[in-house]
């Protein structure tokens, strides 16, 4: 007879943003999304960056752009197969080596399947950025297609203050 | 002026699904129900292995036969932790460290308490100090504690 453990390793964390980044995020805050320009070559990095990889020209306060709510896929890959480690056992969460510092973030967990992982170029941008589409216009999701951030009523400048893209066209 | 958020926190969750085997089962069991603590002979070299499982030198399965150890022995190496990280078996400042149990051939890790710190030293005798509430896993020992 063999006995069965079924346990959770958990592993919180707190990620320090940097200035730019932080800026970023505080953009979403105010439904804006914000890119960096290289003042050399010119390219729009979104998500920002405080270095242009191609010149190694530092990016700052100064070269913060705004770019558009929407732009085109780039690529996606489909989520239709759930998975686990999205929330934490209820078992686990009261047991005696939970740790009191386990704080819970329920919007970064992955949404329900299907969904799709999706690189968008935003209009304004040289680079793509990560996010998700879901529902019914998964269907309608194609590369090259349009796409636009749809942003919560109630934002606290998070990567998922964007609700999702919505295909447009 | 746009708010700069300076940190982005979250927990990663990984849920693990782990079948004891049958002979650690039966090592959790006899500390829960007996307050003793087994071990096995490796098949090559002859050895104790505390908890029963694999001799880690020999690479060799040990005997199928349980044979009980003390549930005391020697303190062969201890750290203090006196910095706080989640998912410690204690609040620090604590100790822990290995103890080659008499009657074993191998370190067996636990926390050493009941003690001030600046007296334990490697090498003294410590024994395990039981709860009185078990359930079958290695808080089934509370700590151990030097002996005179």
């Amino acid at each position: 007879m063999s006995r069965i453990l079924d346990w959770d390793i958990t592993v919180p964390y707190k990620w320090t943003t940097g200035s730019v980044i932080g800026k970023f995020l505080g953009g979403l805050k105010e439904h804006n999304i914000l890119g960096a320009k290289c003042p050399a070559c010119k390219k729009v990095f979104v998500p920002p960056q405080d270095l242009c990889p191609d010149c190694y020209v530092d990016l700052g306060e100064d070269d913060f752009v705004d770019v558009k709510n929407e732009g085109k896929v780039i690529s996606f890959t489909k989520v239709e197969q759930d998975f686990f480690g999205k929330k934490p056992s209820e078992e686990y969460l009261n047991s005696r080596i939970s740790p009191a510092s386990v704080d819970e973030h329920p919007l970064l967990w992955p949404p329900e399947v299907p969904y799709a992982i999706v690189m968008v170029q935003l209009t304004g941008a040289d680079t793509a950025m990560v996010h998700l589409v879901k529902g019914k216009d998964m269907d309608k999701l194609a590369v090259g297609g349009q796409v636009k951030a749809v942003f919560k009523d109630e934002t606290i400048g998070h990567i998922m203050d964007i609700e999702c893209f919505e295909v447009i066209s | 002026m746009t708010e700069i958020i300076e940190n982005v926190q979250h927990t990663w969750h990984v849920p693990y699904h782990w079948s004891f085997g049958e002979m650690t089962t039966k090592f959790f069991e006899y500390m829960k129900n007996e307050k003793t603590i087994y071990g096995a002979k490796c098949t090559a070299c002859g050895k104790v292995i505390v908890p029963p499982g694999g001799c880690a030198i020999c690479m060799a399965p040990v005997e199928k036969e349980l044979i009980p150890v003390k549930d005391e022995g020697i303190l062969d190496s201890v750290t203090i932790v006196n910095l706080p990280y989640p998912g410690q078996p204690a609040t620090p400042p604590y100790a822990y460290g290995y103890i080659i149990l008499d009657g074993s051939n191998t370190f067996f890790m636990h926390m050493v308490g009941g003690v001030e710190h600046e007296k334990i030293k490697v090498g003294m005798r410590v024994k395990a100090v039981w709860n009185e509430e078990r359930s079958g896993d290695f808080y089934d020992i509370k700590y151990f504690q030097p002996v005179e």
